[in-house]
């Protein structure tokens, strides 16, 4: 420096070459280093402008949007403008309830594979392009004007859609048909035959003593709400006594595993079995108002119980047992089947079985449904698709828009969809992407998503919600009512015109040339049409404004109650459908059922849903063909050993999968998997069964189908979310559970275990509020709607396949699914951990919610060296990211593995050509997790984790800090909180109210009372970790 | 009994004749008996000029064709280990083989290896030193370096084992501003950092202790003015007066005091990382002694296995010989039955327990998935050194290397199996499952070989790899200066 003072150029830079070169290699040598990953994480900020002003009020402040999505009434939770939160509205009359896809829909609204605005997609003869507006709209409304147009939709309970779809219809003779590829048509059929409606009643399940399943599936397809019915009667001690359910299936559902008793019956013979229990129940108990009918006695009389036990392989006394508990609790039972058992060619014979069951207990009669919750089918199946298919063979169709459906994916194989379509000289898809059947229209008009559009449904008991949107499209999307009604005027259709001139119209006493308030014709044919039906009033008077509003704040209106439903009277040709029953396959049999999370492969492209292992599979990521477990060993087959299933023609080749609780002579596979054009994430993940289904009588059949099964070389990994199956309780308490009998004579039985020595520690001291939880295993049904909703609180990143392969999986909260080891006599060995054939070919099924228990002597905490675990005086332990360096030996400590550690960066990009060539892994995150607007859905609340740090449950701090801030600012500092005021995400999503969360140390706490409940166990008490999560034993109804 | 310093009948002996067996004189006792006396531990009837040029001598010279080939291996496997670590620090974690169930993999096993290797140097130097034991002197210099090298192959598996390894330095206790963010000191991983880098400092600064009289030795006989100033240099000076040699003798005492606790508690904090976890298979009190020995055991393979390199490629067979070898081999049998004992006290105790977690985990470790790796342990630990009953084996060249390598391998599943087998299947079922390392932990594994053998490579080219001041006090003066010198003493010549 001395050398610079006296330098003619002092600020020049005076540097011999050797200090140049030192200091220019100790910064090359800084910028290696740098560059091999010494860096902080660099993060996509979301950009918040175009920001209402009145929303910088509410600013950090989350704002609620009533709506519904897909039939169920939600609530949408938004931040800075953006949804983050899809959670089931508090106050759903409708009863419906939210399925995981309702949960899961922000990975589809922020979907990076969305097409971003309208594609002339050349119909497959070249590459998409771009195109717009203007164009679509001046390639369809000549030609929806011009006539035989058709509208190929999904199903539709959108009333004013429906209005505008009938008023469009009205003056181009444009023809709507509405196609369910899941929809087998079995249950309309037979009500429709038994009596004359083909509205179907909703059983209640709550005022059931006794429920018996004929392949039901009511929980693994929530969408009518029964599973939180159910739940309310599964736990034993409340007010109401326990409900007792009997399911008799092939495989085993999720409804199966929460059965008290579980019969195995293959598809193909449920019909004949359900018709043996009626006719034992009617002929042989002379039970229920049917005993004395002639018509019903002839009709059942091929079914004599002796004679279908010994064709269904079981004993004839299970039947007679089941029929008799049935004649005792006769007016207290219901029976149920509906699920895909239904979809059999037996099918129609199985719902008229059931009905007959319910008219013979009298179900009917007693209000076991609840007729003003009747509901008609929402699409057709099969049938009219196929119709549809002829008549665009046949070239009486010129213009086909379809909206929703994807039958080019999802049609059975003898329809031939595709071939069809290419007859017709016109189609445009109005679904969200170029997916199976838009990659071959001429044209892609993207409808935009729910939570961007306007738009209203009709759900059960009268009632009406509007389909609220909470943000405006992400992409050059329109919605689909909105869409309708602007091609609809632009063809003359008179209530169309009026809502367009309404969308261009300014506000009354704008200055002339100001934008219109609301540019949207949907929205202006909505109101008109809630103004005309409903509300009586006509839009922009006071009145109908107020009660708009109040619409919109409630989410829905109740609307004029239904004509009550006349006494159910059997039409007596309907016992026809009991003669007509197909011979049941000889060999195997093949069951397609829809795939837990995807149903019909709809949303193939969500990460969450993918990820999300199947309660009872547990495989994620993909399906396989489920064998039972001795056809599995007799094959000498390894999970994830590939077979071959010949259906007819139709052949698959797909990993198998040792399925517990499986018929001997049944298989089965989901569908919904093997999309090819959906997206990054959800293309060619897993098989597509669907053209393994065949048309029969006009159904769509996807159960009772004959089939071969023979392994070919090669394997495909299962990505099973799960290590071991079995658990033998006596050794290992880890799940209190019990029979009635037992609980009946010890409340407490169940939750015996070892008992710990005493503990070195010195106590913890919670002054003030403690946090615990309680989660009653009698009422978790395992759904699973927990894990998506924690998921979505919590910005828990997707790993995708190889991740759960990897066994690193991320979310907080997992489905622990396990089957009951039954009792021994101290006698033990290590292969009852390898699942033996008395264990899993009759399962004994058990779910435990495993999330972070917050032990009171937290293991983690104690091995931490940086502290980046530690206990709150309020109960919590929290895991502080900053500190967090990845020793990962809290997570080897933890004793429940519910600690998940950042392998990756899964919130950034890796970019680097080379490293990515070096382990594939590394690029794929971003697809995952990151790509296009996917981080808008990240909750501002909750800090996304970087790298090789531990992050776990807990307990929706966030909510907690909320609560505890607005009770500082309103002066309670040294406080307790009342029951409701955090509700963490988990318990938010919970159908069953299976968890309950709160403040131990409040006065009257729900928690609490659980806590000391006799049916309470806090799991391994052995080793002193002290838990604040107390499981509530499962109690098995195994009194007949 | 009452060991003489140096046999006052020692004859010249080549390494060939020894047997193991003391020198029976007839009649020669003091009381007219027979005598016993040892054979000499320097054999080849070495003088004093003599030890100094064979040892000096391969400092002295260029490498050999085969160092250059050795170096080469050694070099090539550090250089993939490092690009494995640096795309280990570019990716994360995810390259490696750990997941849920299996938080910690190939690293911490790899890290309680290598500080199990240096477990020999320090015993054989401050231990064996305070015991007398002077078969020591020919081999402790080398054990020493091996000790440094060992530890520094081991002190970089905790960093990088950290999800975030660039803030590893919050683990140091000193006033900071981050906070200040303290460490915590319930957690044994806090309790490591002490101890290993007491460990190494103390072995540091033994080692170098002890190298000061063979560095004035190197610097007497060289010829460039350089290498004089450097040696000169690294011996501070060292003049070789009665002065120096009476404080380098306390020090050397001193510090080998010192040095032997260190030996005991290294493992035992090592092994309380796995001990004071809940974990059942961590959970026992029986680690510490388990793992000190296992330290010794495997630390003793390892100096068989460099020892016999050197005897081989450098010619020291008169400075190490048979005898050296044998009484390693002792060591080796002797802490294979202290090791195997614990094996089977394991299995006693989770028996006896009468715990389901822990019954479980011994069972699952030697007949579950993993039984394999349970076997390789048992066998190579256990089984493979009860060769050694038979004095044959015990001098025998081949059969000693095979076993030490043997034994390591051993020692590495052992690590393997308590570090896998406990967490693979630990309480909850559901959590199960297995463990495999990736290409990218091989490949580290790999460089922490690399890294040791370049170092000692490089040792044993700029260092004198036996301590030739020792040396020369346990050999018979008498045969040491019959032969002509034409040279006077050398400085570090410990009279």
């Amino acid at each position: 420096m001395k050398r610079n003072e006296t330098s003619p150029h002092p600020e020049a830079l005076e540097v011999d070459r050797r200090e140049f070169l030192r200091v220019g290699g100790a910064l090359a040598a800084a910028g290696a280093l740098a560059s091999a990953g010494c860096r902080q994480p660099q993060e996509a900020t979301v950009p918040f402008h175009d920001m209402s002003e009145k929303l910088v009020d509410g600013q950090g402040q989350p704002r609620f949007f009533a709506s519904v999505l897909d039939g169920s009434p939600v609530l949408l939770r938004t931040r800075e403008g953006r949804p983050i939160l899809v959670a089931p509205s508090p106050d759903d009359a409708s009863g419906r309830g939210t399925t995981l896809r309702h949960h899961a829909a922000l990975m589809d609204l922020y979907d990076p594979d969305r097409a971003p605005g309208p594609v002339w997609v050349r119909r497959g003869k070249g590459a998409p392009v771009a195109s717009a507006w203007t164009v679509v709209t001046s390639e369809v409304v000549p030609r929806l004007a011009k006539g035989s147009a058709v509208l190929l939709t999904g199903p539709v309970s959108s009333p004013s859609l429906k209005a505008a779809i009938a008023e469009i219809s009205a003056k181009t003779g444009l023809v709507h048909v509405a196609y369910a590829p899941l929809e087998s048509d079995a249950v309309a059929t037979a009500w429709l035959r038994a009596f004359g409606d083909a509205r179907v009643p909703r059983p209640r399940l709550d005022k059931a003593d006794l429920v018996v399943g004929f392949g039901a599936e009511f929980l693994d397809d929530p969408s009518d709400g029964l599973e939180r019915d159910f739940a309310l009667r599964r736990a034993p001690g409340g007010g109401a006594p326990m409900s007792r359910f009997i399911q008799l299936e092939g495989r085993l559902t999720l409804t199966g595993a929460n059965a008290d008793r579980r019969i195995r019956v293959r598809d193909s013979e449920l019909a004949s079995v359900a018709a043996a229990v009626a006719h034992a129940v009617v002929i042989g108990q002379r039970a229920g108002p049917l005993a004395n009918d002639a018509e019903v006695a002839k009709a059942l009389a091929p079914f004599a119980p002796e004679v279908v036990a010994k064709r269904a392989g079981i004993d004839p006394s299970v039947l007679t047992g089941l029929a008799a508990e049935l004649a005792k609790a006769r007016g207290r039972a219901v029976v149920l089947a509906g699920g895909t058992a239904s979809a059999s060619p037996s099918g129609e014979t199985l719902e008229m079985a059931t009905l007959l069951l319910n008219l013979s207990i009298d179900a009917f009669g007693a209000g076991l449904f609840d007729e003003a919750a009747a509901e008609a089918p929402r699409a057709g199946g099969a049938r009219a698709l196929a119709a549809l298919a002829d008549d665009l063979r046949a070239g009486k169709v010129a213009t086909l828009i379809v909206a929703g459906a994807n039958p080019v994916y999802d049609a059975p194989a003898s329809v031939r969809f595709a071939e069809a379509l290419a007859k017709v000289s016109f189609v445009v898809s109005l679904n969200d992407r170029v997916d199976e059947t838009a990659a071959l229209a001429d044209f892609l008009a993207p409808a935009s998503h729910p939570f961007e559009s306007w738009g209203d449904e009709a759900l059960p008991r009268g009632l009406f919600a509007v389909q609220q949107p909470a943000i405006q499209p992400l992409y050059d999307t329109k919605g689909l009512l909105d869409l309708l009604v602007a091609w609809g005027a632009a063809a003359g259709v008179p209530g169309a015109v009026a809502a367009a001139v309404a969308a261009t119209a300014p506000a009354p006493g704008a200055a002339p040339g100001a934008p219109a308030p609301n540019p949207n014709p949907g929205w202006h044919y909505l109101r008109a049409h809630w103004g005309r039906t409903l509300l009586g009033r006509e839009p922009g008077t006071p009145a109908f404004e107020a009660a708009w509003n109040a619409v919109l704040r409630d989410g829905y209106l109740q609307g004029p109650a239904p004509a009550a439903a006349p006494p159910r009277r059997l039409a007596v040709p309907a016992l026809a459908l009991l003669g007509s029953l197909p011979e049941a396959p000889a060999g195997l049999e093949l069951q397609l059922y829809p795939h837990f999370a995807l149903r019909d492969g709809r949303g193939a492209n969500n990460g969450w849903l993918q990820e999300f292992p199947d309660p009872v599979t547990r495989i994620s990521w993909g399906g396989a063909v489920s064998i039972a477990p001795r056809r599995f060993d007799e094959m000498k087959l390894a999970n994830g050993d590939l077979v071959e299933v010949k259906a007819g023609e139709a052949t698959l080749i797909a990993p198998a999968y040792r399925h517990a609780g499986m018929h001997h002579d049944q298989v089965a596979i989901p569908l919904g998997l093997g999309r090819s054009a959906c997206g990054v994430i959800g293309n060619g993940i897993g098989p597509n069964a669907f053209p393994l289904r065949a048309i029969s009588g006009g159904r769509t059949v996807s159960a009772g189908i004959p089939v071969t099964v023979r392994r070919v070389t090669g394997r495909e990994e299962l990505a099973f979310a799960q290590g071991s199956d079995v658990i033998d309780r006596d050794r290992r308490p880890l799940v209190p559970a019990t029979t009635l009998t037992a609980f009946e004579k010890d409340a407490k039985a169940g939750t015996e275990q070892a008992k710990g020595g005493p503990s070195a520690w010195p106590e913890h001291k919670f002054p003030d509020a403690r946090w615990a939880m309680a989660i009653d295993l009698s009422k978790c049904n395992g759904c699973g709607k927990c894990v998506i909703g924690c998921q979505a609180e919590n910005n828990i990143p997707v790993v995708g396949r190889r991740g759960v392969l990897d066994r690193r999986e991320m979310s907080w909260i997992r489905i622990d699914r396990y089957y009951d080891a039954p009792k021994k006599d101290g006698r033990w060995g290590a292969e009852v951990w390898d699942g033996p054939l008395a264990v899993v070919e009759e399962p004994q099924t058990l779910f435990t919610p495993m999330l972070c228990q917050h032990c009171e002597n937290a293991p983690c905490e104690t091995v931490c060296p940086f502290v980046a675990t530690m206990h709150s005086e309020d109960g919590l332990n929290q895991q502080i990211y900053n500190r967090c360096v990845g020793t990962r030996y809290c997570a080897n400590n933890c004793p429940f593995k519910v600690r998940r550690f950042n392998f990756w960066e899964y919130s950034t990009a890796k970019t680097s050509a080379l490293f990515r060539a070096l382990d594939r892994r590394i690029g794929r995150f971003s697809d995952l997790n990151t790509r296009g607007l996917m981080q808008m859905k990240n909750n501002p609340e909750v800090t996304v984790r970087g790298r090789g740090v531990m992050e776990k449950c807990s307990f929706c701090i966030q909510r907690i800090r909320e609560a505890r801030a607005a009770a500082t600012r309103a002066g309670r500092k040294k406080d307790h909180f009342a029951d409701g005021v955090v509700v963490p995400a988990c318990m938010e999503a919970c159908p069953t109210g299976a968890i309950t969360f709160g403040d131990i140390h409040a006065p009257g706490s729900r928690v609490a009372a659980l806590a000391a409940h006799p049916r309470a166990m806090k799991l391994l008490e052995a080793t002193g970790v002290k838990p604040s999560i107390s499981y509530l034993t499962k109690v098995r109804h195994d009194k007949a | 009994m009452t060991r003489l310093e140096t046999s006052p009948y020692a004859t010249v002996m080549d390494d060939g004749q020894l047997t193991g067996h003391p020198i029976v004189l007839a009649g020669k006792g003091p009381y007219g008996g027979d005598l016993e006396v040892d054979e000499p531990l320097v054999t080849g009837g070495k003088t004093w000029a003599e030890v100094d040029r064979d040892i000096c001598m391969h400092t002295e010279q260029f490498p050999t064709k085969r160092w250059w080939m050795a170096f080469a291996v050694a070099a090539t496997a550090l250089a993939i280990g490092t690009f494995a670590m640096l795309m280990l620090f570019y990716s994360g974690m995810g390259i490696l083989g750990i997941n849920r169930p299996v938080g910690w993999g190939s690293f911490i096993i790899n890290f309680v290896f290598w500080i199990g290797i240096g477990h020999a140097g320090t015993l054989i130097s401050a231990v064996l030193y305070l015991f007398r034991q002077q078969w020591r002197t020919g081999i402790n210099r080398a054990a020493e370096a091996m000790t440094l090298f060992a530890v520094a192959c081991a002190g970089i598996f905790p960093i990088i084992h950290l999800g975030r390894p660039w803030f590893a330095y919050w683990l140091v206790p000193y006033p900071n501003a981050r906070g200040p963010l303290w460490v915590n000191f319930n957690s044994p991983l806090a309790w490591d950092i002490f101890a290993i880098s007491t460990y190494g400092l103390v072995s540091l600064a033994f080692w170098y202790i002890g190298l000061l009289p063979d560095l004035a030795t190197v610097r007497d006989r060289a010829t460039h003015p350089w290498r004089k100033k450097i040696y000169n240099a690294m011996s501070f000076g060292w003049t070789g007066s009665h002065r120096a040699w009476r404080h380098y003798e306390s020090a050397y005492m001193i510090l080998a005091a010192f040095a032997t606790p260190l030996v005991f508690s290294v493992h035992t904090i090592v092994s309380f990382d796995f001990a004071t976890s809940i974990l059942p298979g961590w959970h026992t009190t029986i680690f510490p002694p388990y793992f000190v020995i296992g330290a010794i055991f495997s630390g003793f393979a390892m100096v068989i296995t460099l020892m016999t390199f050197m005897r081989g490629y450098f010619g020291l067979t008169n400075y190490i010989t048979t005898n050296h070898m044998e009484a390693m081999a002792k060591i080796l049998m002797l802490t294979g039955l202290l090791v195997g004992f614990a094996y089977s006290t394991e299995f006693f105790m989770a028996w006896y327990s009468g715990s389901e977690w822990e019954g479980f985990v011994f069972k699952n470790r030697a007949f579950g998935p993993y039984g394999w790796a349970y076997a390789i342990m048992f066998t190579c630990n256990a089984i493979v050194p009860q060769i050694f009953w038979w004095k044959k084996m015990r001098r025998h060249a081949w059969v000693l290397f095979v076993v030490s390598i043997l034994v390591n391998v051993g020692m590495w599943f052992e690590r393997y199996v308590i570090v896998v087998t406990s967490l693979h299947r630990d309480f909850l079922p559901s959590s199960w499952g297995m463990y495999a390392l990736t290409r990218w932990d091989y490949m580290i594994l790999l460089g922490s070989f690399g890294l040791f053998f370049t170092l000692f490579l490089l040792f044993v080219r700029v260092l004198p790899v036996i301590a030739i001041s020792e040396v020369k006090g346990v050999m018979d003066p008498k045969v040491a200066r019959s032969a002509p010198t034409d040279a006077a003493p050398a400085a570090g010549t410990r009279r």
